[in-house]
């Protein structure tokens, strides 16, 4: 009976939240007068809900009759959460959300157009560039507004490259360039600490690359790339590794997900990072870093403005208008930027720029400089990604790690991952 | 027991009394036509009524939080269900689809299969050790026991998954441990040839729960036998092997059980030892994390109840076998 009831249990897991949600939904009270109640829904660490928090606080403060249910936490699970609570009929109103799923909400209609409360006056698009907003646009409608802008960028750590006597390359540096550097940290550390991470399995690096070989990852039609632009990434860190510049897959792999840690661990010299993480990394070392543009950025840059997060509403909300009020004070008001900052990414509307940059100083500032540069000189944005690019992206990391561990050769790994990718978009 | 059932009866005949509609017209129908109040009145004399009354907290849980989702996921398992929006009948297509055209899935099924056909025999024999070993009358047994103990309650949660994460990382304490003997360790969570080692490592540290029914189960040996053997001269280690062991059987098919269910459904580890990738390589991709990641980061929800309703028969299966297999080796001993 008791093993009976333990089988049954873990069978019916998926779908227990799922009923557990629509329970949740049934005692939603119908609130007529009164404050309207909406639920605001993001994550990030500490520093970012102690902003977010302190702003929706200005927030209520200018509108009383609105009382906003602050639902925070870490990224780990974020997506599994808001899902969960859509299927039950109970989601957030307002959603932060990240690139690689807004298509899959917005064709599934699950975003409110944020046309409605721009026609409605309630959303003013005053200062944000026409390209932006395209970028949030998905089949006409005006799925989601970033919240925050933010751009590639690679880091230096000095103080380490000088105890081991390399010199950082400079500005206009290419992927040999690095290799090179990455190489001479080896050396000198008698291959104990590399100069750089191994990144061939980084979509978002690809990304890079491919723009810079005047080539896309993905278009809204699918792949946008050649086999062999592939293969010379893939190629490019094989190279890498078989030279020992950078580290042996296994340890790469403990650093898959945040490989600024590897920096901040003494692991490596240098990696990427998006310029918005820059400042809590220079926090958490007692090295000195220095920050600049990817390698390989001329003469064709590939760099660009992405979108960071998204602000949407759910097309569930019981309350749009009061949802789109709050949107529009966190993207618009000088006084919500002026408490948010730079946490998140820039703000895209050029009208809350200066509040938002205020008092800028050390790796703040030096990010802001690659930011101000890609703005001045990067290549333009990408449309948003079709339904299943979440799968391409995790297929993507899962062919490049066969290739780390010799289980593929690049050539077959390319031919694979194309096949796999084609198959997944449909 | 008896006495709670009585009180809850007069309670009930007290209520008989009262306001309650219900009753009422059970007790207004009972002079003309007495069939009905009169059953259900000796059933509640005769306690037929009062355990379920007891037991009701648990059955509410049960179909609603137990049985009503397993069906509704038995129906999505027909679906193609995408989470957020409607589920779409599909028929058997996810069956099919899991077997024929997902070699990921089979992946994960194999990864499933070797950690659970390794690392339950482990555990178990580890378990039975160290039981045999506490079993010798040890000053202090109590604390050894709780020590032991202590991994089976915390094994499966996400923070001996994470210390588990430092232990076997490229700098973690196994490395420093090896470097004191000249030798070089690589990541052994980074790397696909060992990461699937360490989750079983992990698996077989949680030895306490086995260890403790082997412990109860060693006590209730007949002292007699062992008398016996030690008259006709017999080794203790012979005495182990034709006496003890025996005499163990069914408590060793209980275990089995137990233990071949969890691991069959172990999740937590693998996800957070690879980041929820069930990498590196998909060595770590337990039947439960694809589940997940199917459900949850693919929005196939329908998929992923396929895949839970696979899994769900399949250890059925192995449990009958295992039920159907110990007839030639557990001894009982009435």
């Amino acid at each position: 009976m008791f093993t009976r009831r333990k089988t049954l249990t873990i069978a019916g897991v998926a779908a227990a939240a799922l009923v557990i949600g629509l329970a949740g939904c049934s005692s939603e009270p119908a609130a007529e007068e009164g404050p309207v109640e909406i639920r605001f829904t993001w994550w990030g660490g500490d520093a970012r809900h102690e902003l977010t928090n302190a702003a929706l606080d200005a927030f209520e403060a200018a509108n009383d009759d609105i009382t906003v249910v602050r639902d925070f936490g870490g990224f780990d699970g974020y997506l599994d959460k808001i899902t969960t609570q859509y299927a039950g009929g109970n989601s957030p109103d307002v959603i932060q959300l990240y690139n690689e799923v807004l298509v899959e909400f917005a064709d599934r209609g699950q975003l409110y157009d944020l046309n409605k409360a721009v026609d409605e006056d309630l959303l003013s698009l005053e200062g944000w560039p026409q390209d932006v907003v395209d970028m949030t646009t998905v089949g006409g409608e005006l799925s989601a507004l970033t919240f925050g802008s933010t751009t590639h960028a690679y880091f230096f750590d000095e103080t380490k490259s000088a105890e081991f006597g390399v010199e950082t390359p400079a500005e206009g540096y290419t992927w040999d360039d690095l290799g090179a550097y990455s190489a001479a940290i080896a050396k000198a550390s008698d291959g104990k600490v590399w100069g750089t991470t191994d990144l061939s399995h980084s979509y978002q690096i690809f990304e890079v690359w491919a723009k810079q070989h005047g080539e896309e990852f993905l278009t809204a039609d699918g792949i946008g790339f050649t086999q062999e632009t592939l293969e010379s990434f893939w190629q490019y860190w094989a190279d890498l590794r078989d030279a020992g510049a950078v580290p042996s897959p296994d340890v790469s792999t403990e650093y898959l997900g945040t490989p600024y840690d590897a920096v901040v661990q003494g692991v490596v010299t240098s990696t990427f990072l998006f310029t918005n993480q820059f400042q809590s990394v220079a926090d958490s070392t007692p090295s000195e870093l220095s920050i600049s543009r990817m390698p390989g950025e001329s003469p064709d840059p590939g760099q660009y403005l992405r979108s960071a997060m998204n602000l949407t509403v759910s097309s569930q909300s019981k309350h749009p208008e009061a949802a789109a009020r709050l949107v529009d004070f966190l993207l618009n008001s000088e006084e919500a930027n002026e408490i948010l900052g730079t946490d998140r990414g820039f703000p895209s509307n050029a009208n809350v720029f200066g509040p938002a940059t205020t008092g800028l100083e050390g790796p703040s500032a030096e990010a802001a400089d690659i930011f101000e540069a890609v703005r001045a000189d990067g290549s333009p944005a990408p449309v948003p990604a079709p339904i299943g690019s979440a799968a391409v992206n995790t297929l993507f990391s899962e062919y490049a790690q066969q290739v780390q561990f010799g289980q593929l050769s690049v050539s077959e790994a390319a031919t694979q991952f194309l096949a796999a990718a084609e198959s997944e978009l449909g | 027991m008896k006495s709670n059932a009585t009180t809850s009866e007069r309670a009930t005949s007290a209520g008989d009394g009262g306001a309650r509609p219900g009753r009422g017209r059970v007790r207004a129908s009972s002079r003309p036509a007495p069939a009905r109040s009169v059953s259900l009145r000796r059933a509640v004399r005769r306690n037929k009524i009062a355990p379920y009354l007891f037991l009701l907290p648990w059955l509410i849980g049960f179909f609603v939080i137990t049985l009503g989702p397993m069906l509704y996921s038995f129906y999505l398992s027909f679906t193609d269900f995408n989470l957020l929006g409607s589920a779409e009948w599909v028929g058997i297509d996810n069956y099919i689809e899991l077997f024929t055209s997902d070699p990921k899935y089979l992946e994960s099924v194999r990864v499933t299969l070797v950690y659970v056909f390794v690392s339950v025999p482990l555990q178990l024999a580890f378990a039975l050790l160290l039981a045999v070993l506490l079993n010798r009358g040890l000053r202090g047994l109590a604390i050894y026991r709780s020590i032991y103990y202590l991994p089976s309650l915390i094994g499966a949660s996400v923070a001996i998954a994470v210390l588990w994460r430092q232990m076997f990382g490229r700098n973690g304490l196994v490395n420093q441990v090896l470097d004191w003997f000249g030798i070089v360790g690589e990541s052994w969570i980074g790397n696909p040839d060992t990461a699937l080692g360490t989750l079983i490592i992990l698996n077989v540290w949680t030895f306490g729960s086995p260890m403790v029914i082997f412990l109860a189960a060693l006590r209730q040996v007949p002292e007699y036998l062992y008398e016996a053997a030690a008259v006709d001269g017999v080794s203790k280690w012979r005495a182990f092997w034709h006496i003890t062991l025996p005499m163990l059987t069914p408590v060793v098919l209980f275990n089995l059980v137990l233990q071949l269910i969890g691991a069959f459904q172990a999740f937590t580890p693998a996800y957070v030892v690879s980041g929820g990738t069930g990498g590196p390589v998909n060595s770590t991709l337990f039947y439960t994390l694809y589940l997940y990641q199917k459900g949850f980061a693919n929005f196939e929800m329908g998929y992923a109840s396929a895949m839970a309703w696979v899994l769900f028969f399949f250890i059925a299966i192995v449990t009958a076998v295992n039920f159907w297999l110990s007839k030639y080796w557990v001894h009982y001993d009435d």
